[in-house]
Formats: C-alpha cells, structure tokens, sequence
C-alpha cells in the first residue's frame, strides 16, 4: 500500500483542486454542474492539442493538425480558453436559464445534456485510445520513501502553490470576498453595491480556468482520454460531499482524502487485479457518509427534507 | 388518569450559534380557548412554533400534548396526535385542485398504500365518499366551494389562507397552530378569517396563533401569550396584557406591523 | 380541442418516424420495424420505471441502469444458463415466472438501499448516489467474473422464453421475414407495457397517487399533515425500481447474451431523454417518447455516415451521443414537458 503513496498525493492533490473549483461555482450559482468534468477534460485536451507534433495522428480530423508548441505555453494557453469557454457557458446558457426562472432540477438535466454532447464532442475530435503530452518519460526516484517522478514532484509543488494561491485569492481580495459574499447571499451581495452577474461570471472564469489547469495536471500525470472528465467527476462529488458542500476549504479537505484512499486502495490485496473498482470505494464511502453524517466534515447542517 | 392539559411546555430550549433564540421554563394549554402568541420581530415565536410542532429540535425540555411525550416524535406523527398547523408563508399544493388538497390532508393513512389503492374495494369507496362530502362542508364554510375543481394556482392569496386551513381542519384537530393566519390578508378577509377562527373555537378546538394584527389579537383572544427574545414576559388576558409594563417596554421602539 | 393538440402531435411525430424508416431502408423493412420497436418498447417500459421516480414524486434517479441490470442478472442467474469464457452451463434453475419475480424484487431492494441513506436528504445527492450505485454495479459485474461471466457475459439463457412461445408467433415471423424469437419479445414488451400501465393508472388516481404529488411539491406540508414523506417517497422508489428491473430482463432476452457492457450509464441517459421527449408525468408518453427517440436515434447513424467516411463504431457512437445531448438539452430548455407532458403540473424545482 505505501507504494501507492506517491500515486495517492498526486490524485488527493488533483481531486482536491478540481473539487475546491466545482465547490466554488456550486456556492456561487448553485448549480450542481455535471459537465464540470468536460471542461477539466477541455483543459487537457485542449493542452493536447497546441503541444502535439503536427504529425501525430491525435485526430481524427485530419484537417486540423496540432500546433506542435512547447508545453508551458499550450497548458497556459489552454487555462486561458477554458477560462473563455466558461465565460460562454454563463452568458449563452446559464444566465439565459436564470433569467427565465428555470427550476434548478431542469438545470441539473440540461448539465447532464451538456455533459453527454461535450463529452462525445471530444471522442469525435479525439481517439478513444488515452493519449499522452509529447514530455520525454521519466524514471521513478525516491523522495523520502515516496516513489515518483521528477515531474510529479513539480506538478505537487505547483499545485500546492495554485491551492494556496486561491485560497488566500478567497480571503483577501477584493474580488474574492465578493465572490463569498455572492455566495452566502445573492440579495444581500447586490445590496451592498456588488454586481452579482458580474461576479458570477467571474467565477465561471476563475472555476473553469481551475477546472482546466486540474485537467492538465491529470492527463501530464496519467494520459488524456475523451470521459476523463466524466470519471474523475464521481470523485469530486464524493470529495465534496465528504468535506462539506459549500465550504472550499471543506471541498478541498474531502477531495484530498478521498484522492489518497482511491488510491491507496488499489494496494490492498483484495484489490489484486480490480484496480478499476477503486472508483467503487469512493463511491461507496460517499454512500456511508450519506447515511452517517450527510452535511461532510465542515458542511452546516443541510435542512433535512 | 387522563390529565385534562392538552400540550404542556417544560424547560426548552434551542440555541443558533451562542444566540438563545427561545428559552421557556413552563407553558401549558388546558382550556378550550382562543390564545394568542405575540412579541416584537425576533422574538422566537415561529422558532417556538416550529419547536412544538417538532418541525425544529429542542436543544433541551419536554413536550407532552395529550398525555403523550411528543419530544421525541417526528413531526409527521403529531398530525395524527391531533396537533395540526399552518404556515406563515402559504404552502398548499399549486399543481393540485383545491378538491385534492383537502382530499389528501383529510384521507386516512389506511388508504395511501399501494395495496389498497389498488384493490379498490368497497370501504375505500365508502370512505372517498364520506371524505368528499366532509370536504364539500368545510369548503362551504371557508366560502371556497366555487373553486372546488380548480388548480390551487389560480387561488388568490387570502383564498389560498383559507385552503390552508381548510386542510388543517380536515383533520379534526384538537389543537390547531396558525402561524400568522392574517399576514398580508385584507382586512374584509380578516373579518372572514377571524370569524371563522371564533367558529372553531366554539366548536372546540383549541386554537393557537402567532399574530402580529394586535387589534386582531386583541379581538378575539381570549388569552395572550407575549414573548421578547426567546422568553415569556406576560401571559394573560387581553386587557391585563394591555397595561401590562414589560410588554409596553418589550415594543417601545419597535415598529409595530 | 386545445387539449386534443398534444395527442395530434404525437400522432404526427410517429407517421413521420414510421414513414422515414419506410423511405430510408428499400429492403428488410419489417424486420427493422420489428427491431426497433422491440427495443423502443424496453427503453419505453425503463421509462415508465424513471417516471414513476420522477414525474410522480419528482425523485431525481440517474442510475437506472443498475436497477435494470440487477433485475436481469438476478433473473438470468436463475434460470438454466452457461456463463463466462468456458461457457460453463448452469443447468438448474427455477422457473421462469418465479425467476422474473425474483429479479423485480431485487431492484426493488437496491431501491430501498439506496433510497433510505438519502430520501431524507435533499434531490440532488439522491442524483449523485444513484449515478455511483451504477457505476459501482457496473464495476462490480465487470470483476466477479465467476458469477456472472465477466466481460464475456451470460449466454443460451433465452430458451426459457423461447419456448414458451407459441407457434402461430413463429409462423408469422417467417411470412413477413423477421426473427420470430425477436418478435416475440417484442409482444410481450408491449402487452407488459399495457398491463403496466393499467396499474399505473389506477395507482395515479388513488389516494397514494395523490399521496405522491403532494410529496413531490411540498414535502414539509406533507408532514404537517400527518404523513410520511420519506416512506412515500421510498414505495415509489422501489415501485419504479422494479419495472425498471423488468425493462432489463426483457433487454437481455431481447440481446440473447448478458454482458456487462450493457447496462452502462448512458443507458440511463438514452431513458431519460426518452421520458423528456416524451412528456414527463404523462402516462403515454415514456412510450412514445423511446419510440420517437429511437428512430432519431437511427437517423443520426444515417447522419454520422454523412459527416465520416466508413465511419466506424466510435464515430457512430460520437454522433449518436452528441445528438444525444443535444436533444436533452434542447427540449429540457425549450418544451421541458415533452409531447405528451402537462405543462401545469410540471415540477422543476427541488426545495
């Protein structure tokens, strides 16, 4: 199990950070987003494709070939489109559905909607196999007793970094305690002489550029793949749940946790050549939280219908 | 022996976040009569409403209605002790007939499984009837009858107070709560209102309300309840609650609905 | 007459479905009928499960294929079968009927583990479990190899119903070339569907039925009043759960082989966009609605072999899939009731 060690920050960090974006757009708009996980897959592939070689045959559209960048400069690229993509997802879609009063279950379904025809969006554009970032492989080292790789280590470093970063964004900018206060309550943020539209598309940028940055940190740890978002989407609920629905720093703590346990559990024994069952531990700890305490670690109690 | 309280209050409690919101050492309802909850905003009368009809927890106390701990119980199952009540902001079913409303608070649990409904025999005819027509006698006293088949949607807003109370008093309550029945209801249908309220009560149910229409309050109670912040500060009839100091201190400054 | 116009419109709908699939296919036309509404029928009676789940009681379950697929599992594994890569058969097994019963109240016991952690919770997490609980099914199935055969599924189960069906069937299978085992399931989906929503329709007018609307609006009312909510709620989970489990037995007698890649989760996105489309809340129109969305279904293959030469299996399913979305999209933002829905009592709020 220790071996997993490594693999288990890497995805506690990835879960942790993915999970603190969608909490932070459930709190804000409070819609429970299920295409969230297509824009972190957008991240990724849209990474993919200014940083693969015109000549690799990533697409299936031959027409369009990869731009064949360097990588720093395609992911910062890429966080910047995503951050444009939700800004549209706002504007064209959920704003137009908050203006006419949509009950929010029909919004639920209209994500899902989303979600299937983003997700198939990919799989025509890109193939089915999982792909990987043109970056030359590197050998595991040991970093006190954990395995992993030199650029694991930067990916932990920089996201920490980013994770910090957004948490002190939160608490200390102006724009960021707007966004709290947006949060907390929307007639009373518009009140005090905030623009809650304005706001709300602002955390449509900021989440879905996080969402973004997740992506390609997943797919430069592990590969790209059309329902990557879709997978890793369980786990973000469940971390969110675990920690508390509606606390970032709750979100952050319950998607970290149950990143490190997925992960750590593909080294028990019974898990022996079922390492896709992971997933079915997570979520079936989300389950027994339900049942157990359903408001998560940090959350306030949730009105029991 | 049957004691002759019908809810008996005893030591609650309930705190938010290092705020007392009510603290009541002792309360009892035993007369049939009219009784009305009163106190400046903020004063904890919905919170205590909603502690006594279990729609919120005590941190702390005892309630007993009709000889039975209700403490424990979930709020569903003091409907069918007899304790019914309604909202402040009205809650009836829009996407239902008025019929239907009334149909379903007055319907017995018996009846609203899936076995029964299904075999549709006899007794549940027999019992659809008699519901109907008890239905048909209550919306004739709320004035109601002539939206009987409609949706509860096209009510107006005082109508819809009245449908409310229509489905409470299906019920057969011995005990009715009503959370500021006149809020927002002009006052002809206040006239209407609190007649109605006067024939319940000489019927024999015994009735609380929270209110802030004092005239309304002062009308036709026969006995007032004042709370301030989460405590009882009198309790009498009308007119000694009128002179009564503390109650005059508890609202000077206030703004009065 | 206003009220007429949503049945002249499905009438419409479904002459122009029908009478595309005529233009579109020169030959085998009645075995592509046969074909579709087979499947149409299943995803229809899957939909009527969703409805009772969501239309009646406003419940949100996005898991249904667990629901379908532990119904057939658990009826398959019953009756005589030979399983997994060595096609090991199972010889014994108990009747089919009683097989059939077993499998229904099987879904509806996951139904009740599932709805009683989070029915006293608000929607939304009831959406997420039920998503989890497919996938964890879905895993599950997948890695238990020696129960239920793996990737490599359940085989020569289907001459349990097969056998049953009587001869006049099978002759008029071969006069109008279709596959008569096919056809047969094909009739009984449908006299299913009938008999279902015989009951179903009792059930809506009955004080439970009443029960469920009341529920589905205003939960805390319903206390107030006296009842249950919560154990509402959950009767009609587990009532919707097991014609879900229903809708899976038929799907695997309909496929011949039980494999788990069947009962994945855009199954249960293909079902919900079949109640969608159909209407909400009405009692026709989960039906209708997997029958229109079948044949759409069929004309975006036509379109994916536009758009791609030789499109192979994932293009189609791509195209298949987008449309998918676009469709759930569409008509839950411009006629959230479907063809056949009530607009009035359209719920899409949770509290």
């Amino acid at each position: 199990m220790i071996e997993q060690l490594g693999n288990g920050l890497l995805l506690g960090l990835i879960v942790a950070i993915a999970s603190v974006s969608l909490s932070l757009l459930y709190g804000v708009t409070r819609i429970v987003n299920f295409a969230h996980g297509e824009i972190i897959a957008l991240g990724a592939v849209l990474a993919l494709f200014f940083s693969s070689s015109p000549s690799s045959n990533f697409l299936y559209l031959d027409r369009y070939s990869p731009l064949g960048s360097s990588f720093i400069v395609s992911s910062i690229v890429s966080i910047f489109l995503c951050g444009i993509f939700g800004a549209i997802l706002e504007l064209c879609l959920f704003r137009p559905l908050r203006r006419y009063n949509y009950g929010n279950v029909a919004v639920l379904v209209i994500t899902i909607g989303l979600s299937i025809f983003l997700r198939h969006v990919y799989l025509l554009f890109a193939s089915a196999r999982p792909a990987s970032y043109p970056l030359d492989l590197q050998k595991r080292q040991d970093y006190f007793g954990v395995q992993l790789t030199p650029r694991n280590v930067q990916v932990l470093i920089i996201g920490s970094l980013v994770m910090i970063l957004v948490g002190l964004f939160l608490s200390y900018t102006k724009t960021g305690k707007a966004m709290r206060a947006v949060r907390d309550s929307s007639e009373l943020a518009s009140v005090s002489g905030i623009n809650s539209d304005y706001i709300i598309t602002l955390t449509w940028i900021f989440s879905s550029m996080l969402a973004g940055f997740t992506g390609i940190i997943q797919g430069v740890i592990n590969n790209v793949r059309w329902n990557m978002g879709f997978l890793i989407l369980l786990l973000i609920f469940a971390g969110s749940i675990l920690g508390g629905i509606g606390t970032s720093f709750g979100a952050m703590f319950g998607g970290f946790i149950i990143g490190m346990l997925v992960q750590l559990s593909v080294g028990l024994s019974f898990m022996d050549g079922h390492t896709e069952a992971k997933n079915a531990i997570a979520l079936a700890l989300m389950i027994i939280i339900l049942l157990i305490r359903p408001q998560g670690i940090f959350g306030s109690k949730e009105r029991i219908s | 022996m049957k004691s002759n309280r019908l809810l008996e209050v005893s030591a609650l409690q309930k705190s938010f976040g290092g705020l007392q919101a009510v603290d009541v050492d002792s309360l009892e309802f035993s007369k049939n009569q009219i009784t009305s909850l009163i106190g400046p905003n903020g004063a904890g009368k919905t919170t205590f409403f909603d502690l006594i009809t279990k729609f919120q927890n005590p941190d702390k106390g005892t309630l007993i209605f009709d000889s039975q701990d209700i403490t424990a119980l979930p709020s569903y199952k003091l409907a069918r002790l007899g304790m019914t009540r309604t909202f402040q902001l009205t809650r009836v079913f829009e996407k239902m007939s008025v019929l239907e409303n009334m149909q379903f608070s007055g319907s017995s649990l018996k009846y609203e499984s899936i076995s029964r409904s299904l075999i549709k025999g006899k007794m549940l005819n027999n019992f659809e009837r008699e519901l109907e027509e008890e239905v048909d006698r209550i919306l004739e006293l709320l004035n109601l009858s002539h939206m009987k088949y409609s949706y509860a949607r096209e009510l107006s807003g005082g109508q819809k107070k009245l449908l409310e109370l229509g489905r409470a008093l299906i019920k057969n309550p011995k005990l009715l709560l009503l959370d500021e029945p006149l809020a927002g209801v002009n006052p002809k249908l206040a006239e209407e209102i609190l007649d109605i309220i006067q024939k319940l009560s000489i019927e024999g149910i015994n009735i609380i309300m929270v209110e802030h229409n004092i005239n309304a309050v002062m009308k036709i109670s026969e006995r007032v309840v004042v709370m301030a912040e989460g405590k009882i500060i009198a309790d009498g009839n009308p007119d000694a609650i009128r002179s009564d100091e503390k109650v005059i201190e508890a609202y000077l400054g206030k703004v009065d609905e | 007459m206003k009220k007429y116009k949503k049945y002249v419109v499905a009438a419409a709908l479904l002459i122009i479905s029908f009478g595309y699939i005529f233009i579109s296919n020169e030959t085998g036309v009645a075995r592509i009928f046969v074909n579709l509404l087979t499947f149409a029928g299943i995803y229809g009676l899957a939909a009527i499960g969703i409805n009772v789940h969501f239309g009646w009681t406003g419940l949100l379950n996005f898991g249904h294929a667990a629901f379908m697929g532990i119904g057939a599992y658990t009826t398959i594994l019953l009756i005589p079968h030979a399983l997994g890569r060595e096609g090991v058969v199972v010889e014994n097994g108990l009747p089919l009927p009683l097989a059939v019963i077993l499998g229904m109240l099987a879904a509806a016991l996951l139904g009740l583990l599932l709805g009683l952690p989070t029915l006293r919770l608000r929607g939304d997490y009831l959406a997420i479990v039920t998503i989890a609980a497919a996938e964890i099914f879905r895993l599950l199935i997948r890695d238990f190899e020696d129960i239920t055969g793996g990737v490599y599924g359940v085989i020569q189960f289907s001459d349990s119903l097969q056998n049953m069906r009587p001869n006049f069937i099978t002759n008029l299978a071969t006069s109008i070339d279709v596959s008569s085992s096919q056809l047969w399931v094909g009739i009984i989906t449908w006299t299913l569907i009938i008999c279902v929503l015989i009951i179903l329709s009792r059930l809506q007018k009955s004080p439970w039925g009443r029960a469920l609307r009341a529920v589905r609006e205003d939960e805390d009312a319903v206390r107030a009043l006296g009842k249950n909510a919560v154990w509402l709620k959950l009767q009609s989970f587990m009532l919707g759960a097991s014609i879900g489990g229903l809708s899976g037995i038929l799907l695997a007698f309909n496929y011949g082989t039980l494999q788990s890649s069947t009962f994945v989760p855009v199954l249960t996105f293909y079902i919900w966009a079949a109640l969608i489309l159909g209407g909400v809340g009405s009692l026709g129109g989960p039906a209708l609605g997997a029958v229109i969305f079948w044949v759409i279904i069929s004309g975006t293959d036509s379109l994916a072999e536009f758009f791609f030469d030789n499109a192979n299996g994932q293009q189609l399913a791509g195209v298949r899939f987008v449309f998918v979305g676009i469709l759930i999209m569409f008509t839950m933002i411009f006629t959230p009731s479907g063809i056949l829905g009530k607009k009035e009592e359209l719920l899409l709020e949770i509290k």
